[in-house]
């Protein structure tokens, strides 16, 4: 059965590295070895994991399997943010790189208000996890020679990834000028209007910017991404409705997501059967949490990401928790791959409860994207003063009233939660569908972005 | 330099047709400088933004990144590089950065977008197919900011942990990146390592505010020089550290001169006009003559600064 599916997959995928169809005992068994390696370079060489592992008396070799593994208690960004204050420094003793000077720094996501930095080896960029990207690429459809149109926001850890993996696979690359937000629209579409990529590396909302230009100059999206035979996006997940509205809308052959986190150093890549992000198992080790136990969870469970680096050369994550909501599942794809796949959903503070049920804003787009005059269109849900809850939907020509009856109802019936909607003519710079407290919006703090 | 261009001319005049309007066949090129001068018009942005002079050719497929020039554009100006134009672009800025004193193991801010030349030159690592950045050359650390203003925060954020020497800042952040720094204090605890701030912008000097650091830097040594850059024709120049009106450049990749602006007459050396440059390692997309919106002379005496290299005198 196996076999027959790697079979497949090799003829399908034209090329593919042959540890994405290794033997899953055999990834099981190398990432056993990897984990007592990063965790005996750790408590040798890195002073934060050895400060860390001393207070609470933790031993590599007491890691006699991954049940003990996933007793050591998680690292978070609150725990790297206390580093960085303490020694005022980007450097925080978990850079793996054998006391070289790092060959690149980035920025992580500046969840709670605080940026931490990651330092990167030049190995990282050739060999570690661009090999992520580069498999992730090819398995998303990028080939040599295709020209690939990529917006690299150079501070961005996977934006270096994505730089050197296009160089291997030999794409031709085009760059409009700006970064990603949404006030570059134009200029994007500009480019894919002029330059005719076959290929577009972008985030969803600045997709969804492009759109919106799109309407305005009066010209089908289709025909303005005629060249294009496929997007890829990552940082947001996109829902199924949705992902199939956006090909059709805009004639592509396929529509991909990535995803993974700039905290943890981390990421994956959905194949075209779009059953959740390939998370390469050589490079990374994901677990699944309950949020409030930390005991693992099964396959299919969902709960928050938990990663740890496997290769050494870079800032090195062990069991860090990326605040992301997620589920695993370690069966065989379709496509062949023996890799595990991460379905991610939201981050974990970008959910609500109601009825003593946790929801996320992914949940909520996934039910309103079922509304077809809703599908796609930005949103926010704002927490109100009286502990409700209200949508407020990106509405520039006041037609949401048609719908928003219809809306309230699915919301309703769906989750048992009864929200108003409002319709806003602009949408904030750093738009996002998230989850916003009516009292920032109120005092014009704008909305939490990126 | 005539003999560098006449190579140039007879490459582009084989790779690219379009180029025969201006009688560059291959058989009749210009015989010296001054031909080259008075025989191939001047390049004004219009003329780049007609896709045919700049759109794929099957004969210049070996361009393998594209950057947009930042001025706005309508329809935007494409650069195209090939692997080894890339390349020596980013050895150009890298013998500026040298130039400013940038040395192995520094760390360097740069607080501009990924698609502006100040950064993509920067390092292998943002940028596709560039085996070697200025950082790499020069054994520095390049740290990206984006170019945004609002995220003004987060460039301090970086000067504050990362502890850079240099920080490269696009002009449009430089007011704001410099009052913040006065005003967030962080510089007592940077005196050692905060040495010098650069800013820079696409066919801009900016001479009126060219002091910009607010008093408040008091006794800190902290110095300011721009770097002035003509994208369109890979360009770079770099202020003189006593003369804030001149800006030092090498010579060995452009031919640099000045044209009357109006009537587009070739000027002799020395006489103030329009200034004019045909980056010569460019093959996949040539530019030749392309005149910028700047006003000035060049010099070719030695400077007081001692620098043996010729300047742009605004
Ligand atoms: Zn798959
Ligand atoms: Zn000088």
């Amino acid at each position: 059965m196996w076999s027959q599916l790697k079979n497949r997959c090799v003829r399908e995928a034209e090329w593919i590295d042959p540890i994405e169809v290794a033997d899953p005992e055999y990834l099981l068994r190398l990432q056993w070895r990897r984990i007592k390696r990063v965790l005996h370079y750790a408590y040798d060489n890195l002073s934060f994991y050895r400060e860390r592992f001393d207070s609470i008396g933790l031993h590599p070799a007491d890691v006699k399997n991954l049940d003990d593994f996933s007793r050591i208690p998680l690292l978070s960004k609150l725990d790297l943010i206390a580093e960085t204050k303490s020694r005022q420094s980007f450097s925080i003793g978990i850079e793996a790189f054998n006391k070289r000077p790092p060959f690149n720094v980035v920025m992580t996501s500046g969840t709670h208000g605080f940026h931490t930095f990651a330092a990167v080896g030049r190995a990282e960029l050739t060999r570690g996890a661009m090999r992520a990207v580069l498999r992730e690429f090819w398995m998303q459809k990028i080939r040599p020679g295709m020209s690939v149109m990529t917006l690299s926001p150079a501070w961005h850890f996977l934006s270096l990834l994505d730089s050197r993996a296009l160089t291997a696979i030999g794409a031709r690359c085009v760059s409009p000028f700006g970064t990603h937000t949404p006030r570059f629209a134009e200029r994007f579409l500009d480019a894919v209007v002029n330059l005719r990529p076959e290929y577009v590396l972008t985030i969803p909302p600045v997709l969804y910017a492009m759109l919106s230009v799109c309407e305005r100059r009066g010209i089908e999206p289709r025909e303005a991404f005629a060249s294009v035979r496929y997007v890829s996006a990552v940082g947001e997940a996109v829902t199924p409705r949705l992902r199939q509205k956006l090909r059709d809308q805009l004639g592509l052959d396929d529509f991909f997501e990535r995803g993974g986190s700039s905290d943890g150093l981390w990421g994956g890549g959905e194949c075209s059967r779009h059953n959740g992000h390939h998370v390469f198992a050589d490079l990374f080790y994901v677990e699944i949490v309950d949020p409030v136990t930390n005991q693992r969870l099964g396959p299919g469970e969902r709960g928050t990401i938990v990663v740890t680096n496997l290769v050494l050369g870079k800032s090195l994550y062990i069991r860090f928790n990326c605040e992301d909501l997620g589920s695993i599942a370690t069966d065989v794809c379709e496509c062949g791959r023996t890799h595990p796949r991460v379905e991610i959903f939201d981050r974990l503070d970008n959910q609500i409860q109601v009825n003593g049920r946790e929801i996320t804003v992914y949940d909520i787009r996934a039910c309103l994207d079922e509304i077809d005059q809703l599908c796609g269109r930005s949103f926010f849900v704002v927490k109100q003063r009286n502990g409700g809850f209200r949508i407020d939907v990106y509405d520039p020509d006041d037609t949401l009233h048609n719908v928003s009856s219809e809306a309230r109802a699915a919301l309703l019936k769906r989750f048992g939660l009864d929200a108003e909607f409002r319709g806003i003519r602009s949408m904030p710079a750093r738009w996002k569908g998230r989850l916003v407290d009516e009292r920032q919006v109120a005092i014009g703090e704008g909305y939490p972005g990126e | 330099m005539w003999a560098k261009l006449r190579r140039l001319l007879r490459r582009v005049s084989q790779l690219h047709a379009h180029l025969n309007n201006w009688s560059l066949s291959p058989d009749n090129l210009p015989s010296d400088l001054d031909s080259f001068r008075s025989k191939v018009p001047v390049t004004r942005p219009e003329a780049l933004q007609t896709l045919a002079l700049f759109d794929e050719n099957p004969k210049n497929s070996q361009q393998i990144v594209k950057f947009t020039v930042q001025t706005e554009h309508s329809p935007p100006i494409y650069l195209g590089f090939t692997e080894r134009e890339i390349s020596i672009y980013a050895a150009e800025l890298a013998k500026y950065w040298a130039a400013i004193g940038i040395k192995r193991g520094d760390r360097i801010l740069l607080y501009d977008y990924g698609t502006s030349p100040l950064v993509y030159l920067a390092s292998f690592a943002f940028t596709p197919h560039l085996n070697r950045g200025a950082a790499e050359r020069l054994g520095a650390v390049a740290i990206c900011n984006d170019g945004l203003p609002e995220l003004v925060d987060r460039a301090i954020h970086v000067v504050r942990f990362v502890k850079p020497r240099f920080a490269f800042v696009r002009e449009e952040v430089e007011n704001p990146f410099l009052g913040r720094l006065a005003s967030e204090g962080v510089l007592p605890d940077l005196e050692e390592s905060f040495e010098c701030v650069v800013v820079s912008a696409d066919e801009t000097i900016f001479l009126k505010n060219s002091n910009n650091l607010p008093a408040e830097f008091g006794k800190l040594q902290l110095t300011e020089r721009r770097l002035l850059r003509i994208d369109v024709a890979r360009f770079f120049a770099l202020q003189c550290p006593l003369d804030s009106r001149s800006f030092h450049f090498s010579p060995d990749l452009h031919f640099v001169e000045t044209v009357d602006p109006t009537t587009l007459k070739p000027l002799p050396s020395g006489e103030e006009g329009a200034i004019v440059v045909t980056p010569i390692f460019i093959l996949a997309q040539p530019v030749l003559r392309y005149m910028s919106n700047l006003i000035g002379s060049i010099e070719w005496d030695c400077c007081r600064c001692g620098s043996k290299q010729p300047r742009l005198l605004f």
